[in-house]
């Protein structure tokens, strides 16, 4: 669950000069400073196994046709026992059949799918807005500033799990309410970080420079100070597809995210809950595999972030 | 203080508005006629019409709005769809025991917190400050109905130890496994803020001062470091007020525990439109105040704070 530690990411600090660079040299200092955080990032060991893990299972989502051994949805009469139970792992369903005679495998794998686009478009909707509020309310001050600030902190009153149910009973639950909902309950944090860094950033003398020279008020927002935005929405953006990742199971597990029969990962699971006592498997296996996931965005922002800070 | 109380009570009453706009406006997105949906799917014709009377449906969008406004600071909600009760009332019965759970997942945090914060305070690298470090990450990182649905499965279901959910006499016995799915994964987060913040705290003159009188490291820490450190610590919890209701109500409906979140949950299946959207709002009214109350406890631990 998303806890407080997004709005601890630091504010990184833009290296002095930068702003009198021309463009070729810019460019050039910027790609130095992307090498030498990938340098860092590299040394830490478990933050690139876990990008490993990630990547394999980006692989694995979208070869799921291929490497799948069956049609996710596909009911099997052989795929229950003759009083309608779930079967165990044979040669035929590796993992075994989930209560409705359907290769839980074949699900994992095409959960895949949706938990990862749930997670990566949630949370690029969640930096985007993010990122916007927060850079228009730090830049503009006055009364945007004010709105936005306010509805930020009544925002955050929302417990996200009530506004998802909330959502679901009024529109139909899809994958794009799903992915609305996250978003809804999550720009608050990269809008925080972000409004703080611009707070500061907007005094820098590059921008001051910028405007003496004429340039314009968007144009310094998107050419000045978005571009030092970016490690630490890179950073946040990692750290937000595992929660983006979570947050869809657990809204899939009410019955308010993902509906049935489409496999994702939350919604196995709470196809499994009422049978965990027959079988644990069928939660075992979903439950695992969100985990591992999860973890590894979680340890690999981190990553990111410590080598964003190091800079 | 007082006017900083004062103050904080009208940021409640904005919360209030800013939230009664949220719903309002959710409600209105609802496609097709709004009383058919608000009255529930099994209603009948005199049943709805009489639903769009009190709704107010035949006025305009801004009227309706103050309507609801009013009636919601009067503190009427509307009529359940389901549970043939005003929401305000299903609310208040179901209340004491989301109010339990909630302090028993407080207390299971902080115990763990303390002990395990401390303990990797004093021993920094070591194994258990280690193990704590990735109790931490997992707790962030597993989900939370998965972590209590496995918890049914080998204590309840296996061992036998606890009841397989619900409520029941003795109630706290039915109060341990909710508790503990939530409260120990936030404990351990939690214990790395504060090792965080007593190690940052360690460093403090007054701290070195602490230590050359000859104090032991243990008694400087706890009786010295310990109750500066707790400050962020607090700030930090009373931000995630709304991530400790958002992870009851899950918990809730995993165990079956008589809360709001339960009731909540099962009006959704119901499509009572009425009685979720009233938890929504009378959950953020909740959190708002909580929030106040955390504010006014920061006062009295730290004296700093009532300069400001």
């Amino acid at each position: 669950m998303q806890r407080s530690e997004l709005s601890d990411v630091p504010a990184v600090l833009p290296g002095t000069g930068i702003g009198t660079l021309d463009d070729e040299e810019r460019a050039m200092a910027a790609a130095a400073k992307r090498r030498s955080t990938w340098a860092r990032l590299r040394r830490q060991r478990v933050a690139m196994a876990c990008l490993v893990i990630i990547l394999i299972f980006v692989l694995a989502a979208i070869l799921a046709p291929l490497l799948a051994p069956h049609d996710p949805n596909f009911q099997f009469d052989s795929g229950l026992t003759n009083d309608g139970h779930p079967l165990g792992s044979t040669p035929f369903f590796p993992l075994g059949t989930d209560t409705a005679g359907r290769d839980v495998l074949s699900r994992l794998l095409f959960g895949a799918r949706i938990s990862l686009t749930v997670g990566v478009l949630a949370t690029l909707l969640t930096v985007t807005v993010g990122v916007a509020l927060g850079a228009v309310s730090g830049y503009f001050g006055g009364w945007l500033e004010i709105i936005i600030t306010r509805l930020v902190d009544i925002m955050l009153a929302f417990p996200v799990v009530l506004l998802g149910l909330a959502a679901a009973a009024i529109f139909t639950p899809s994958v794009l309410t799903t992915i609305v909902v996250i978003a809804a309950t999550q720009w608050m944090y990269m809008a925080r970080v972000v409004y703080s860094m611009v707070l500061t950033l907007k005094e820098w003398e590059f921008v001051s420079a910028a405007r003496a020279v004429g340039v314009g008020d968007w144009r310094i927002i998107w050419r000045h100070i978005a571009p030092h935005l970016v490690p630490v929405a890179i950073a946040y953006s990692t750290l937000g597809v595992g929660i983006s990742i979570l947050l869809e199971a657990t809204l899939s597990f009410l019955n308010a995210g993902v509906p049935q029969p489409t496999a994702s990962w939350g919604s196995m699971i709470a196809a499994g809950k009422d049978y965990y006592r027959e079988d644990a498997a069928l939660m075992l296996y979903p439950g695992l595999t969100l985990a591992v996931v999860v973890l590894a965005f979680t340890i690999v922002g981190d990553g990111i972030s410590k080598a964003v800070e190091a800079r | 203080m007082l006017s900083y109380l004062v103050r904080r009570l009208g940021w409640v009453l904005l919360v209030l508005l800013g939230v009664s706009i949220i719903t309002f406006t959710l409600v209105s997105l609802i496609p097709g006629d709004v009383a058919i949906f608000y009255a529930g799917p099994h209603a009948s014709a005199q049943v709805i019409a009489e639903t769009r009377h009190s709704l107010g449906l035949d006025q305009p969008k801004p009227i309706q709005f103050f309507h609801y406004l009013a009636k919601t600071l009067h503190g009427d909600l509307g009529q359940s769809a389901t549970l043939d009760e005003p929401v305000w009332n299903a609310l208040l019965e179901r209340v004491p025991a989301t109010a339990a759970l909630a302090v028993a997942v407080i207390i299971t945090e902080m115990v763990v917190m303390f002990i395990f914060g401390i303990v990797s305070s004093l021993y920094p690298d070591s194994l258990i400050d280690r193990a704590v470090a990735g109790f931490a990450a997992m707790g962030v990182s597993l989900p939370g109905f998965w972590v209590g649905i496995m918890l049914l499965y080998f204590i309840g279901y296996k061992l036998s130890w606890l009841p397989l959910g619900g409520y029941g006499d003795p109630w706290i016995v039915y109060l341990i496994l909710p508790a503990a799915t939530q409260g120990v994964p936030g404990g351990f987060w939690y214990a790395r803020i504060l090792k965080a913040s007593l190690v940052g705290t360690l460093h403090q003159d007054y701290v070195r001062t602490a230590r050359s009188k000859g104090l032991a490291q243990r008694l400087v820490v706890i009786r010295h470091a310990l109750p500066n450190a707790i400050i962020p610590v607090l700030t930090i919890a009373a931000m995630d007020l709304g991530q400790l209701f958002g992870g009851i109500v899950v918990v809730e409906a995993v165990f079956s525990w008589p809360g709001i979140g339960l009731m909540a949950y099962q009006a959704l299946q119901a499509l009572d439109v009425p009685l979720v959207i009233g938890t929504v709002l009378f959950t953020a009214l909740c959190i708002a105040l909580l929030n106040i109350l955390a504010d006014v406890l920061r006062v009295l631990v730290d004296p700093r704070v009532r300069l400001a």
